[in-house]
Formats: structure tokens, C-alpha cells, sequence
């Protein structure tokens, strides 16, 4: 995997914290992310030996990707890829 | 292409060649188990049986701690393993050998090598080893005494039905405490072992009637100090002949330093940063061996190690770059540690989780100004660098946090390996005070496991505990109490009636609320049973001198009998979004527009959707349920039931006592959480079709997140949906999941 990330003035990330502020502003507890795209996951259960690295956030945890359970590698990449 | 305003920026990870080297040895070390614990604790046990139950088992650990295998790993600056490999996973025969044999000898379902999921590598020559520890066990372990003494509707509710669930402490332990790490490093063991010396001559023969138990705890907690003393004594042994062997010069003196470091801690306070860092380890390994339990987590990591990491600046012993490379030594030596559970029990915990939590940010309980400070950038660089799952990192936000640490978690966040974590001081704080912490505790919570607030060192109980599954409660409302899937009736709603005959909206919600306050019941049932067993047979003397040494030690009691300042059972309820979204389907579509009746929805959902020759058809009636709004798109209606229902659980979950109510602790109650773990795939194993839309047997929602896919008005939305909840009432936390794709946070 490559360990780049394309950057814009870092307007998405500044957008990302005020997303967190209103949750919370608004009476939320927690919050926990997944920042990874549906296309990456479902190459990585495509190919797992190149994926063995990738983390993702199950639920109060994280966990390699290529180690879930099919069921609960559905259950991630069916969540919600939500826009900022 | 350079585009302006848009560049590539390297995530790579900056790690010195020692965290370098020891993140590749740790990482390609494949998960195993390890008999030496199992074979020793079992030759204690078997071989002592005229002890005290907490006497007993601080020797059993003793023996274990002084016979086992001990080694260092390659590079590290510290010492403490818990098993014989890193990553490899110890054996508990004394909570439940039946999966241990079933499973690593009789290899069913399957060889431990060869699961789906969550494979161990066994060695075959252990085998033998692991036959001989369960032929021991067998009918005198924790889970045998649980089956004997549980209420068969209490049984069936877990077995059978699972409707409330509680395996995970059926074959472990408790876990899910912070120790008291600040107390602990300051202070050093011998402190311990002078004051419980102090407690017995103290004790009162003449008036107190706990005279004997009390004489039972400060003998078995002089044991575990000791313990613990002697096996960091195994390393600076070890250290010591490594050293005199090493060519390395720089290796050498590493070592030799090591070998002072452990004769000096964990028995006398920490005099320097490295030495808190070794002190902690030797601790948190020692409770790993003591119990099985998961969650075992660090406490205000920045706020208790800020204090050695400014007096090391000052005198020069320490740079920043030094303090970082420490902390990535630290955290990668605690990824060392595992657990193995059944297949069953994986299917809730997928993904080799361990829960070691560790918190940063926030603030300081004292002044309440932002407690944000060096180690807690050190803290994240650390989870940035090394990137393993384990510690669970935390960050706390608050009103004062401030925007550059803000964007370094983003930034962490982005690297998309999950972590960490982010909580809401504010609410959590009111949640931990609702249940009567006091102010200065409630804002010095740190996380525990996976979202479950604690004060560091003043909890008891566990902040974990049974699975509530009230989506299958919902379903068993509909069927008047029967379970579709077994035929089991334990409790028929009040009302008498199914789906088919509810004459309006209120008597479907009543019924819900009927079936769920008996599985609570169950479920107090199920928790209480397991402590009061663990009371009995299997006080741990080890939690009770770390996890909370300012008040067992002066009580004389340890955790189970009362010996907490708070002490609250948690849980895990799961289903937040398909209850809620089942519940208005049925109030919009049966009751407000009529569009179909409670019997065609009740046989829609008894043929899963299948049924073709009904008008409407089953898929058409699937496509009218998924129309129904959904919560988590900012719709009151649908969201304000999640909000009502959760509340009815929290509030009925909290009016049940634990086995320390009463006796000492503030709380002494069950507490409600929204923690899945992976729990949302079994559950929705056994439930049928549900009104939400749900097909039968598919997972159900994850933590209080909205059903997958289901939100789809955006991220707003979403969280202005999971913030309607009354949040303070889950004071044993929450969670939400949200998903972006990389892009977004460009």
C-alpha cells in the first residue's frame, strides 16, 4: 500500500473537525472513524496478501482487515461512505 | 500533475531502526497459544486445595509468574512477556475447559490453525499437556458451577435463545479496569506490601465479622506484591546474563540497565520516564496472567507520564525524540499480548481484539483548564508510527481543545487505521455524575475497553458485561414472547397479543418494552450469578492491589466484595437502529396510513419476504418497510423513538443492584452501554425477519450507529440523528461508527 495521501490546503481535514465539533456540540458521546473507500476493501478481500497491513475500525476496536470474517468484512464495507 | 492547491504528502511512518526492527519481529509473529499458564496454574491448584479460594489463587500466580518462560524481546529497551511467544495466547482452564478440549484437541469445528478466522498456530506436542489440564478441570471450573446455580430461564435466555448473552465472562475473566498506574509508579509495590502487613495487625478479632475474610485478602495481596516483585527480579537476571554475552557495546549497557531498572521497579516508586514505562508493563503483564479478562487499559497515559517526561527534559536524561521512541517501545511491547476464545466467542469478538485502551486529552479534574500537553502529541506520533491495533488509543475533546491537537487527530484519523477514538468530555462527564461519581473523578474518566468510561483506579465491577440483543427482544414482542426460530415462550407480553392482533401503535411498543424488561432481567440475573460465583471461588488478588489500591487496601476487601470507590456493571446493548426503525414501521405503516395490516406484516416477516402469493406480495411489503424512514437522517419521528426506547433500557437496566451494592462502592448497579464489539453478525444470526426491512439471520446495526446504508441524507444528518439520543444515560458509553472515503479528508 502506498503511504501518500493527496492533501487540498487541508480544507477536507478542517471540514472533518468541524463535523466532530457539531456532533458533539449537539449533545453526541463518541465517535470513530473508518477512512478508507469501498474500492480499497474490496480489492484488499480480493487480494489479502497485498492488504495483510490494512487496519479498519470494527467497532470499539481495530482490527486487520484480511483477518474479518467474510460477514463482517460485508458488514464495514456496507456502512455508509459519507461526504463532507 | 501539480495541481495548486493539491499536493501528495508522505504518510510514511517515521520509526527509528530499534521501533523498526521490533514492529517487524512483533508483527510477522503468528498468533499462538501458549500451554505454560494452563499446565502451571492447573499443577497449583491441583496440587493445593486446603488454601482460601484468594490465597489460592495468588500462590496458583505466583507459580505460574516464577516458572514460566521469560524472554526479551530483540532491540527492546524493556522487559515483560506474557507468554512464551509475542502474540501467542495463554491458556484459563480454571473458567471453562470444555472449548478448550473440544476445540484444540478434538479439533472441532475446527483445528485452531485452520478457523476462518482468528487462527492460533497449536503445537502438537501440547496437546498432551492441554488433555491433562482439562481432565482436571473438568466439573470444578468456574462455567461447570455457573450451569449448576443459574435459573433455567436465565440459561435458556443465553443458550437458547440469545437474547441476552454472556459467554465471554462464562470462559474469562473480567478485565475492563484501569489501574491505578499514577498511584502505582509513585508509590511502588513495597508500599503495598507494608500497608496490607499495617491491615493485619490491625485487624479487629474481637468486633469485626469480616475479620477472617480481611485476614484472607491482605495475606493473599502480600503474596501478588511480592509476586510481581519477583518476577521483574527473573528479568534483571536475565537482563544481566544477556548482557555478559552481548558484543554490542550499545546492547550491552541496554541490557545492563534493564537489570537495574527491574530490581529497582515495579517494588519502589519510578524514578525517571523509562523506569514508569517499565513499571507499567511488568504490572499490566502480571493482570494479563492473572485473568483472561480483555480491557485492561492504561488510564490518562499523557497526564500521569507528563510529569516524568518534564523532569527528563529538565536534567537532560530525556529528548522528545527519546520520550517517542520509548512510548512506540511501549506500545508495541503491549501488543504483545493475546487472547484466544472459542469459535463461538469470536464470532463476537472478530479480529483478535484486546482492548488494552489508552487515553489522552481532555481535562485537568483540578483546574478544568485543556489538559493537552506534550505526551499527548507524543502519544499520537506513536500511534501514527507504529500502527498496530493495539493500545486502543482515546482522545478526549472538550470546549478548550485545542484546534492544532484537533488537526493532529485528524490527521492520525486519516491514516485510516482506525484509530483513535474520539469522546465528548462534556457529556460523559454528566453520564458518569448521573451515576453519582463525583465531579473531580467524572473529569478524570479515561476510557476502558472500548468506550466504557471509568476513573482510573477507583472502578470496580467491569465496564463490560452481558450482550443485550433487543432486536431479538422486538422480534419475540411480535410473536406475544415466542421466539420464531426455537419455539421458545419464557414470557408472553402483558397484552396477550401478536403483531396481528396489536390494536394500535402504543400496544406494539408496550409489548416491546414488556419483552425487553424481562430479558434485562435475565440479564441482571445472568451478571450477578457470574460475580457471585468469581466472589466465592475466585477473588483476584492482583486486580484488587492495582486496580484500585486506595481503597482495598485500606477496606481489606478486594473488588467483588466491595472494595471500589465506584463500582457499576456494564453491558453492551445492541440493535439501537433496528428497533427504532422496526417501531416506526410499524406506527407509520400499520397504524397512521393503514397501508398494511399487522397480520400481512407479521407473515411477510414469518416468510422472510418470500411469500409471492399474498397481495401485496412479500418483496413488496420489504420494499414498503425500507420506504419508511430511517433513523439517521435527522427525522424526528423515527429518531426520537430510538431516543424513548434507549431511555426505557437505560432506565430499567440502572434500577437492578449489582453483588457490591451496599457494600462500600458508590453505584453499585448495571449500566447501559450501546458497545457492539462484532456482536451485530451473531446476533443477527438468530433473528428472523424484522420490520425494519431486515432480511432474516443478516447482522443487525452496529453500536447506536444508524443500519448500514441506511443514512443517506449525509454526514449532518447522521450525527444530528445519534446526538438526539439522551446520550448521559449511557454511562457505560457509546459508539458510533461513520465511514469516509479517503478523499474526503483531502
Amino acid at each position: 500500500m502506498e503511504n501518500v495521501v493527496r492533501v487540498n490546503k487541508n480544507d477536507g481535514l478542517r471540514r472533518f473537525v468541524s463535523i466532530i465539533d457539531q456532533y458533539f456540540a449537539m449533545g453526541g458521546n463518541q465517535i470513530q472513524f473508518n477512512v478508507v473507500s469501498k474500492k480499497t476493501l474490496l480489492e484488499a478481500q480480493k487480494n489479502p496478501d497485498k492488504y495483510a497491513n490494512l487496519l479498519v475500525r470494527v467497532a470499539g476496536y481495530s482490527a486487520y482487515f484480511t483477518q474479518l470474517s467474510k460477514d463482517v468484512q460485508e458488514d464495514i464495507i456496507a456502512r455508509t461512505e459519507e461526504k463532507l | 500533475m501539480i495541481v495548486k492547491d493539491s499536493y501528495q504528502i508522505s504518510t510514511e511512518p517515521v520509526r527509528t531502526e530499534r521501533v523498526d526492527k521490533l514492529h517487524k519481529y512483533i508483527t510477522s509473529s503468528k498468533y499462538g497459544v501458549c500451554v505454560e499458564r494452563g499446565k502451571l496454574i492447573t499443577e497449583y491448584y491441583s496440587n493445593h486445595t486446603d488454601e482460601a479460594p484468594i490465597v489460592r489463587r495468588a500462590n496458583a500466580i505466583d507459580y505460574v509468574l516464577q516458572n514460566m518462560s521469560i524472554y526479551i524481546l530483540p532491540g527492546s529497551l524493556f522487559a515483560g512477556n506474557q507468554t512464551s511467544h509475542p502474540r501467542w495466547a495463554p491458556i484459563f482452564p480454571e473458567y471453562e475447559v470444555e472449548w478448550v478440549e473440544k476445540e484444540m484437541i478434538h479439533e472441532d469445528p475446527y483445528p485452531l490453525g485452520e478457523r476462518p478466522a482468528d487462527r492460533y498456530i497449536l503445537r502438537e506436542e501440547d496437546k498432551p499437556v492441554i488433555q491433562k489440564m482439562c481432565d482436571w478441570w473438568k466439573g470444578k471450573t468456574i462455567t461447570d458451577m455457573l450451569r449448576t446455580r443459574l435459573p433455567k430461564e436465565a440459561l435458556a435466555t443465553h443458550y437458547d435463545l440469545k437474547a441476552a448473552d454472556i459467554g465471554t465472562y462464562f470462559q474469562g475473566g473480567d478485565g475492563h479496569f484501569a489501574p491505578d498506574h499514577p498511584w502505582l509508579i509513585k508509590n511502588g509495590v513495597q508500599t503495598i506490601i507494608d500497608q496490607c502487613r499495617e491491615g493485619l495487625e490491625k485487624i479487629d478479632y474481637k468486633n469485626d465479622p469480616d475479620c477472617i475474610k480481611k485476614k484472607d485478602f491482605y495475606e493473599a495481596a502480600i503474596i501478588s506484591a511480592n509476586a510481581i516483585i519477583k518476577f521483574a527480579a527473573r528479568y534483571a537476571d536475565l537482563a544481566e546474563e544477556m548482557a555478559a554475552e552481548e558484543k554490542d557495546e550499545t546492547r550491552k549497557s541496554e541490557l545492563t540497565d534493564m537489570a537495574d531498572i527491574c530490581r529497582h521497579v515495579p517494588r519502589y516508586p519510578a524514578r525517571n520516564f523509562k523506569e514508569a514505562l517499565q513499571f507499567i508493563i511488568l504490572t499490566h503483564i502480571c493482570i494479563q496472567i492473572e485473568d483472561s479478562g480483555a480491557g485492561v487499559s492504561f488510564g490518562r497515559y499523557d497526564q500521569f507520564m507528563q510529569p516524568y517526561y518534564e523532569e527528563g527534559i529538565k536534567n537532560g536524561t530525556l529528548t522528545k525524540e527519546l520520550a517517542t521512541e520509548l512510548t512506540e517501545n511501549f506500545f508495541l511491547q503491549i501488543y504483545t499480548c493475546n487472547k484466544v476464545r472459542s469459535w463461538i466467542d469470536t464470532d463476537f469478538y472478530r479480529g483478535v481484539p484486546m482492548f488494552q485502551n489508552l487515553t489522552i486529552g481532555g481535562v485537568d479534574p483540578e483546574t478544568m483548564d485543556d489538559a493537552t500537553n506534550d505526551m499527548s502529541y507524543i502519544a499520537l506520533d506513536a500511534t501514527y508510527n507504529t500502527r498496530v491495533p493495539q493500545p486502543s488509543l482515546t482522545v478526549r475533546f472538550h470546549k478548550k481543545t485545542p484546534m492544532e491537537f484537533k488537526m493532529r487527530v485528524a490527521e492520525v484519523v486519516r491514516l485510516g487505521t482506525g484509530l483513535p477514538s474520539i469522546f465528548n468530555d462534556e457529556t460523559y462527564t454528566r453520564a458518569m455524575m448521573n451515576r453519582g461519581y463525583q465531579m473531580k473523578d467524572a473529569y478524570n474518566y479515561c476510557i476502558i475497553g472500548c468506550i466504557e468510561p471509568g476513573a482510573p483506579g477507583l472502578l470496580g465491577g467491569r465496564t463490560g458485561g452481558a450482550w443485550l440483543n433487543c432486536t431479538k427482544a422486538l422480534e419475540m414482542s411480535l410473536y406475544n414472547g415466542k421466539d420464531p426460530r426455537t419455539g421458545i415462550c419464557l414470557h408472553e407480553n402483558e397484552n396477550g397479543k401478536t403483531l396481528a392482533e396489536f390494536e394500535n401503535y402504543e400496544e406494539a411498543e408496550e409489548a416491546f418494552a414488556d419483552q425487553m424488561k424481562y430479558y434485562i432481567r435475565m440479564e441482571a440475573i445472568l451478571e450477578n450469578t457470574i460475580d457471585q460465583v468469581w466472589e466465592e471461588m475466585l477473588e483476584e488478588p492482583m486486580a484488587a492491589i492495582f486496580g484500585c489500591p486506595t481503597t482495598t487496601i485500606p477496606r481489606g476487601k478486594p473488588i467483588k466484595q466491595g472494595g471500589a470507590k465506584y463500582d457499576l456493571t456494564g453491558q453492551q446493548t445492541i440493535g439501537t437502529a433496528n428497533i427504532a426503525n422496526s417501531l416506526y414501521v410499524l406506527k407509520k405503516l400499520v397504524y397512521e396510513d393503514k397501508t398494511i395490516t399487522g397480520a400481512q406484516l407479521q407473515h411477510a416477516l414469518e416468510t422472510n419476504w418470500q411469500d409471492e402469493t399474498t397481495t401485496p406480495t412479500g418483496p413488496q411489503i420489504k420494499a414498503m418497510c425500507m420506504a419508511v424512514p430511517k433513523y439517521g437522517n435527522d427525522i424526528d419521528e423515527v429518531d426520537f423513538i430510538a431516543r424513548d426506547m434507549m431511555a426505557m433500557i437505560a432506565g430499567e437496566l440502572s434500577s437492578y443492584k449489582n453483588t457490591r451494592y451496599g457494600r462500600g462502592p458508590i453505584g453499585g448497579t448495571l449500566h447501559c452501554s450501546t458497545s457492539t464489539v462484532s456482536s451485530n453478525t451473531p446476533f443477527g444470526h438468530v433473528c428472523g425477519a424484522t420490520p425494519d426491512g431486515r432480511d432474516a439471520y443478516m447482522s443487525v446495526a452496529d453500536g447506536q450507529s444508524p443500519m448500514r446504508g441506511t443514512d443517506v441524507n449525509g454526514p449532518t444528518a447522521a450525527i444530528a440523528s445519534v446526538a438526539k439520543l439522551h446520550n448521559e444515560l449511557f454511562s457505560c458509553g457509546s459508539l458510533y461508527n461513520m465511514k469516509f472515503s479517503p478523499e474526503e479528508l483531502s
